[in-house]
């Protein structure tokens, strides 16, 4: 049985390098398309000088055939050299390694509430498919997907910042007047940890609180109502009636019972966590997170391209990571898969 | 009473007994219609409305707060709230119409002839298999990535963020008419077509079409909905369409530091309209899903 599992695994991870690579040719071939020169958007506006142009233009190879720019290009994020941003002139991978974290902290923790919450809920309502809960529930669902993130973010700034007070301000990962501790991580509760600094950890934690809300707020119900759907199809499935009027013991019913719905639940959290990759720019926008968003919508908005394309490919690895593990895990709890 | 009276009787009912019918009984279906109906209706007439101009700005009117003459209060540049609320759906169902309508018609194209050869081997097979492996690829990337950085390749005006959303909403209609017509082509009535002589183009077009369609075109209103939301979201990050163009994203933008100061009226009130019309058009969605699958 494990030797099945295993092939699995390897057949899935095997495809994953082919993957990377034609998206690898999607964010290049995307980004060629775009109107405008390079070299003159590298130079800024003050390139003015044809001479000083064409010497930007050959120094980042815009002269040789496109197929040519690619290999080159390939080669070189292979070998970790993103180029550096004409924005910041940094080189991109560094970028994106001091920016992605806070990212990650935030969409980990909102995905992993929401599983906490979603599921528990969703069982109990699931088990009282007609009861008040699982009608009030369907609504809010419904709702909830209809507002706006950033609206969500920007109402609860309203009530707990400006009316009630206890919220910090939305300013970013850690309050101004507190002394930022020393980047390791790049985490910054867990650098205030290592720092010993409790000041800052406290304040690192506050402001966590509100993006993590308003994006549990929102996109909860949909761990929610995949739930509860699962509970409400198998408990009337055969072989769990069958299982009951056979006088099974009652917490063997509700292990089979749950065990059921494991796969569509894994299903929902790695889509929910892919989605959150890039949909959470709205909400860093609000609370000034300055993350991996942010970057992209920065170098966006500048026409920073190389950068634009060093977010795609790490959105899309990690959008490809996600799934692969959702796959493997989706083998795990329905032994099906693997045949 | 006989039957054929039944019929008499209800043929002659009145329209508005006719459209209650309809609706049979479900108050939310009927809700929703009427909430976006007036939402269009306004946003097509806005112009012979007795409104202020959305996009003047008055500067001795900044930041007024709601009023019997700007129930909605006026914005950073003292345009009038309301009038911009009202004149927002120019833009935004404008743009949730004309995208979701082009992804439906390249979807449903797409879906019908690419998936009919699938696995019928020979080019066309082959040609199929390829493009299922696209529209794959298209779909793994998450959705406002694609969004964010095409509409930063193609620029901002309206015509691109229409754009935009056709290219990322045409894989979900494809989808949608693939999986009906792989069900629907190995029926029986459409081997009776091909038997009786009928050509292809005549039982692809005719018969698979017109049975294969229709769950594409129930998925239409929520993704109208998904539509408004990622036009306003590509606005309030700056990269959708510009200011002044009354837009509600755009609105909720310059209503952010408003709110931090306590100034809530720009931002919240056109954050309820889309919540409104993204939750009608959902709650429309599901009550034409359940209206099919009877």
């Amino acid at each position: 049985m494990n030797r099945a599992l295993l092939r699995y695994v390897a057949r899935r991870v095997a495809f994953l390098l082919p993957q990377l690579f034609i998206v690898s040719i999607i964010a290049f071939a995307l980004l060629k398309l775009t109107p405008g020169d390079p070299a003159r958007l590298a130079l800024g506006p003050a390139a003015t000088n044809e001479v000083s142009v064409q010497a930007m233009r050959e120094r980042l190879g815009l002269d040789d055939p496109v197929v040519v720019q690619y290999v080159k290009y390939i080669t070189n994020v292979v070998q970790a050299d993103w180029g550096r941003s004409f924005r910041t002139q940094e080189p991109i991978l560094e970028d994106i390694g001091r920016r992605l974290p806070a990212t990650l902290e935030l969409i980990t923790l909102a995905t992993l509430i929401s599983l906490l919450l979603g599921a528990s809920i969703g069982i109990v309502a699931g088990l009282r498919p007609r009861g008040i809960l699982n009608r009030f529930l369907t609504w809010y669902g419904f709702f909830a997907g209809s507002i706006p993130d950033f609206w969500m973010g920007l109402l609860l700034i309203f009530f707990f910042f400006h009316l009630a007070g206890i919220a910090p301000a939305p300013l970013g990962q850690i309050s101004i007047s507190t002394a930022a501790p020393p980047e390791k991580t790049y985490l910054v509760p867990i650098d205030a940890l290592i720092a010993g600094n409790w000041a800052a950890f406290e304040s690192a934690i506050t402001h966590l609180v509100l993006p993590t809300l308003t994006l549990v707020l929102v996109y909860m119900p949909a761990v929610l109502k995949t739930v509860s759907a699962a509970v409400e199809k198998y408990r009337s499935e055969p072989f769990l009636v069958a299982a009951r009027v056979h006088g099974m013991r009652r917490r063997y019913v509700y292990w089979y019972l749950f065990r059921n719905t494991l796969p569509p639940t894994i299903t929902i959290v790695g889509v929910l966590f892919v989605f959150l990759i890039g949909g959470t720019v709205l909400v860093e926008k609000v609370f000034a997170w300055n993350g991996f968003g942010q970057y992209a919508v920065e170098a966006v908005l500048r026409k920073d391209l190389l950068a634009v394309q060093g977010f795609l490919l790490v959105a899309a690895a990690f959008t490809m990571l996600t799934y692969l593990i959702v796959d493997i895990l989706y083998a795990v709890a329905d032994p099906r898969v693997r045949l | 009473m006989t039957i054929a009276s039944l019929g008499v009787e209800r043929r002659t009912r009145s329209l508005a007994g006719r459209i209650w019918r309809w609706f049979d009984g479900d108050w939310l279906f009927l809700g929703a219609v009427i909430a976006l109906s007036t939402i269009a209706i306004l946003g097509l007439i806005a112009p012979h409305l007795p409104l202020a101009d959305p996009e003047l700005p008055v500067p001795e009117d900044r930041l007024q707060p709601p009023s019997w003459s700007h129930p909605f209060g006026t914005d950073v540049n003292g345009s009038d709230i309301l009038s911009r609320v009202i004149y927002a759906p120019r833009v935004d169902l404008l743009i949730a119409i004309l995208s979701v309508l082009l992804a439906l018609a390249f979807g449903s194209v797409i879906g019908l002839f690419g998936t009919f050869f699938q696995g019928r081997g020979g080019i066309a097979g082959l040609l199929t298999e390829l493009l299922n492996r696209t529209m794959d690829i298209l779909q793994s990337f998450p959705a406002f990535i694609v969004a964010l950085a095409l509409a930063g390749v193609v620029g901002s005006d309206l015509w691109s963020v229409i754009g935009v959303l056709t290219f990322l909403f045409t894989p979900i209609f494809f989808r949608f008419v693939r999986g009906e017509v792989l069900h629907i082509r190995e029926r029986l009535f459409i081997e009776a077509q091909t038997a009786a002589g009928s050509p292809l183009w005549r039982v692809l077009l005719v018969n698979v079409s017109r049975n294969s369609v229709g769950a594409a075109v129930v998925q239409a209103s929520p993704t109208m909905g998904f539509a408004i939301l990622l036009t306003a979201g590509l606005a309030f990050l700056g990269v959708g369409v510009k200011p002044p163009t009354p837009e509600w994203g755009l609105m909720i933008s310059s209503g952010q530091e408003q709110l931090y100061v306590g100034r809530w009226w720009p931002a919240i009130f056109p954050g309820m309209a889309i919540a409104i019309t993204v939750f009608s058009l959902a709650v429309v969605g599901e009550a034409l899903r359940r209206r099919l699958e009877q």
